[in-house]
């Protein structure tokens, strides 16, 4: 099942960077509220998603290291973003900001792709009476508020369908020539 | 006013006296034969019981043909039975008129009869039983459902939401997500709140099983059942 492939410098090093960023696990502090600049005065919902594989052996960092979630809200009035990701109990739990016109208490369903599976969720309860005033950080701009939705959960889920890059590193042998070693994982 | 129609007017007030005199006792010897000590054989309260029993399951049959809901079933039935109960109560008193002028003048008697007695008390006790549920449910008010069922079904899941009897208490199979998250569901008063649910997963029902209470009455929606 596991494949190793020996590649030249040449594009791979240019593909293997690309997964790399990608491929990140930031550090997650649910307590750090979203201050991304760019909300143009407005309102802020933090969205925690837990997402696990119901097989054990792809709850592992490597596996989920590769799914690069996102989220995507189908209004127009309605901005997301990314915020950072942790792998706890054997699950992913990444976090989401929604930017929010002011007043508006409404949020419509909205999709978290995952790897290759896109998931289309209705939005859990936000409790709109207890908001956050959270400070920009940045002079100009003003403090936002920050209100927290219930956690998402995308739980038992089938294996992934799709190659995982398990590792990939540059050696460079006595010539001086430059190799990248990638593995990559095929679950199908 | 003549001699001669004096006469007359007396003897037709003689004449209208006597009819209430017979009535009175026709409507004494029926009250004897309804509540005299032969009761417990007497066809009457046999064909009473029959009625009664007929009753009862025709108004089932009838709430569920018209599919009402459970809760104004039980409630229907448990009404059905306190009227029967109390028919049996109240053929025990019987009115004894005491005035041979008048059959509206007399008194409320009382005579007992064991085996209606026995089961007006069986009627009751069955009332306070099948009253419970209703009352209960009403005293609580409205309810909602909301939470994760977390299932390997994935996309195009619902779930159905069933009474302790086993009949539905929502007539919709309530949609859940691709995560299997069932948004908030507001029920009223007099719709049972669900004692158990059954995921559809496509044409796939799947056996009822007991609801989490995390699942009823939570206002967050964080409750998570596994449905197998």
């Amino acid at each position: 099942m596991f494949g190793k492939t020996r590649a030249s410098l040449g594009s791979l090093l240019l593909i293997a960077s690309f997964l790399f960023f990608t491929a990140e696990i930031r550090p997650s502090n649910a307590e750090e509220p979203c201050v991304e600049h760019g909300y143009n005065g407005k309102d802020v919902v933090e969205v925690p998603v837990r997402f696990q594989f119901e097989n054990p052996p792809f709850q592992v960092s490597w596996v989920y290291s590769g799914l690069n979630p996102k989220l995507e809200v189908q209004r127009e009035d309605y901005e997301s973003s990314g915020r950072g990701q942790r792998i706890e109990n054997g699950s992913l739990v990444s976090f989401f900001c929604i930017y929010i016109t002011p007043g508006k208490k409404h949020i419509a369903n909205f999709k978290v792709t995952y790897g290759d599976r896109d998931i289309v969720v209705a939005p859990r309860v936000v409790d709109w009476d207890h908001k956050q005033e959270v400070s920009s950080g940045m002079e100009g701009y003003p403090s936002h508020s920050l209100f927290i939705m219930q956690e998402i959960s995308l739980l038992r889920l089938p294996d992934p369908n799709w190659a995982i890059l398990k590792s990939a590193t540059l050696n460079r042998d006595s010539n001086g020539v430059e190799l990248l070693d990638v593995e990559v994982y095929n679950p199908t | 006013m003549s001699k001669s129609a004096k006469s007359r007017s007396s003897s037709t007030v003689k004449a209208s006296d006597r009819k209430p005199v017979a009535s009175y006792d026709r409507s004494k010897s029926r009250s004897e034969a309804a509540a005299g000590e032969t009761a417990e054989g007497n066809p009457l309260f046999v064909a009473v019981l029959t009625v009664g029993a007929s009753s009862m399951a025709a108004v089932n049959e009838f709430t569920n043909a018209f599919q009402f809901e459970p809760f104004w079933v039980d409630f229907g039935f448990a009404a059905a039975v306190l009227g029967i109960a109390l028919y049996f109560l109240g053929s025990m008193f019987a009115f004894e008129s005491t005035s041979p002028a008048s059959r509206n003048v007399g008194r409320l008697g009382f005579r007992f009869a064991p085996l209606r007695f026995a089961a007006a008390m069986v009627l009751i006790l069955i009332f306070a039983v099948s009253i419970g549920r209703p009352v209960h449910n009403a005293l609580a008010g409205d309810w909602t459902v909301c939470g994760t069922f977390v299932s390997i079904c994935g996309k195009n899941s619902c779930v159905r939401l069933w009474d302790e009897k086993g009949r539905k208490t929502t007539d919709e199979c309530l949609s859940l997500d691709d995560s299997g998250y069932l948004p908030p569901h507001a029920e009223a008063w007099w719709r049972y709140q669900p004692a158990k649910v059954s995921l559809v997963c496509g044409a796939d029902e799947r056996q009822p099983v007991p609801v989490n209470e995390t699942m009823l009455r939570n206002a967050e929606c964080s409750g998570r059942q596994e449905l197998r």
